[in-house]
């Protein structure tokens, strides 16, 4: 399985599509430094939000390129056949996507966020702990995103997948925003419908730490195991959903 | 004694939802014993490929049976079988060091020395000199041989081989009929396709003939071919039997 990680992230590094998307990425967050140096008095906040926002996008957007796209990029190519012929078990071959995509995305987080700390450094701020957390759970949210578009790809066509696994990302942050129109829409059973959405959906609304005042602010230890609990959770469900799909998925 | 055993596998396939199945496997019963060289012969679209990609579950058949050794375990199985697909589409971007390497740890094999078991598999397909150029780089030919090298790394007992002389030019053949001699004289088992039939004559001493989906034959090569003297001829009085429509 580790020979598996190992090949599909020496391929996926090599890929123009990552290194352009790290670039944009690395663009983005230095142009967070060249809007806090515009600003006079929210220099810091507007670097830290801007930044921050920006390793988020670019490490969702590789996740959901790469879980939607490598199994049937392996199937079209039929390189899927020679490693299926091999005496292992189809979920490694999905654990094996999975791994690479984790190596992909901290390579990323740490090439970002070492370049977005020597900014916020520039901009007058000390190293803080709470902003490797902040990190922390980017990353983990991408995790999230990636397992769930490993899942989504085993059955649904790569672009199709893609859009579905946006669509998810875009879904776990408005799960609120949604309550509060249901509830003013005065929509019947809406704790109801709620609940399931809630269920249906990660709750990312609820960790969405990436931003310059969660920095200043002290984390909460419950709020912090509840985020890792709730993450890791959603990636074996949805690991677990994907390799019971894959078992018996035809490969023709 | 059966290696594999395969009873009245039928397979359709549906190419979209609201269009009727198509049914590529009828009736497919074969059995293939222990060390024979055993070649699958049938038009285009005959159901060779679908009934390799049966075996190896890589779809699953809608009825009937395969019975893998002495009813083992798939995967377990598997630990004996090496695999070569139609078209040899390999991880471009490695060398062919590294192609054997990925095969090797993926078969599970710790007791042996990879580099000892690479070089005897390189040796033999004559492609020692090209290890550590990467597969993007290789011609047709070499692609072919890094894939039967890929097939024999783990020193398998049962060799699937589709299509191992497609799109080769003579001498490529040649080498690839060389290779298939010299294994011939180990005791390993190898389920060959193809469409060359003086190489299916020349390797292969048992048969398995399909038309449309069904098994017509699966017994010796020779008595295949008593009345003639060529597998062709004896073929061609066989495919004699069917209404080509070669608008098909």
């Amino acid at each position: 399985m580790i020979s598996l990680i190992w090949v599909n992230t020496q391929e996926w590094f090599r890929l123009k599509f990552f290194q352009i998307v790290l670039f944009i990425s690395f663009l983005f967050v230095c142009f967070s430094q060249l809007l806090g140096s515009l600003s006079f008095t929210e220099q810091q906040r507007l670097v830290v939000d801007f930044g921050l926002a920006g390793i988020e996008i670019a490490l969702i957007f590789i996740a959901c390129f790469f879980s939607t796209h490598s199994l049937a990029k392996e199937i079209e190519r039929k390189t899927i056949l020679v490693v299926l012929s091999r005496p292992i078990p189809r979920w490694k071959i999905l654990i094996g996507f999975f791994g690479s995509l984790a190596i992909l995305n901290l390579v990323a987080v740490i090439v970002l966020g070492a370049t977005l700390d020597v900014f916020v450094t520039s901009a007058g701020e000390f190293f803080n702990l709470n902003f490797i957390l902040a990190l922390a759970i980017i990353y983990l949210k991408s995790l999230v995103i990636g397992s769930i578009g490993l899942c989504i790809s085993v059955i649904a066509r790569p672009m199709f997948a893609f859009v579905l696994t946006i669509t998810m990302w875009l879904m776990s942050y408005s799960i609120v925003e949604l309550q509060f129109f249901m509830e003013k829409a005065q929509i019947e059973n809406s704790k109801e419908i709620y609940a399931v959405i809630s269920m249906v959906f990660p709750q990312f609304y609820k960790f969405n730490w990436k931003s310059y005042g969660f920095l200043k602010a002290i984390p909460n230890p419950y709020d912090i195991s509840w985020a890792l609990l709730h993450s890791v959770g959603w990636i074996c469900l949805s690991l677990y959903i994907a390799a019971m799909l894959f078992r018996k998925k035809e490969i023709v | 004694m059966d290696i594999i055993k395969v009873s009245g596998i039928q397979k359709s396939f549906q190419p979209d939802f609201y269009k009727k199945p198509t049914k590529v496997l009828k009736n497919i019963s074969f059995n293939i014993q222990k060390g024979k060289f055993v070649g699958l012969i049938g038009p285009n679209g005959a159901g060779k490929t679908t009934t390799i990609k049966c075996l190896l579950q890589f779809i699953f058949p809608d009825t009937g049976t395969i019975q893998f050794g002495d009813n083992q375990d798939f995967l377990e199985f598997k630990k004996q079988i090496g695999y070569l697909p139609e078209r040899p589409f390999f991880q471009e971007f490695l060398s062919g060091l590294e192609f054997l390497k990925l095969h090797w740890d993926l078969s599970g094999i710790k007791k042996d020395n990879f580099e000892r078991r690479a070089n005897e598999v390189l040796e033999l397909v004559k492609l020692v000199h090209a290890k550590d150029k990467k597969l993007k780089d290789y011609s047709k030919g070499m692609l072919q041989r890094i894939g039967i090298a890929q097939s024999l790394i783990a020193y398998p007992d049962f060799l699937i081989l589709d299509e191992p002389m497609s799109g080769l030019d003579p001498d490529g053949r040649i080498l690839i009929k060389d290779i298939l001699k010299d294994l011939k004289k180990t005791n390993i088992t190898v389920l060959m396709s193809s469409h060359l039939l003086e190489d299916i004559d020349e390797l292969c001493e048992e048969l398995i003939v399909i038309h449309e989906g069904e098994c017509f034959y699966n017994a010796s090569t020779t008595e295949f071919k008593k009345n003639f003297s060529t597998l062709q001829e004896a073929y061609k009085a066989f495919k004699g039997q069917f209404q080509v429509n070669y608008n098909v």
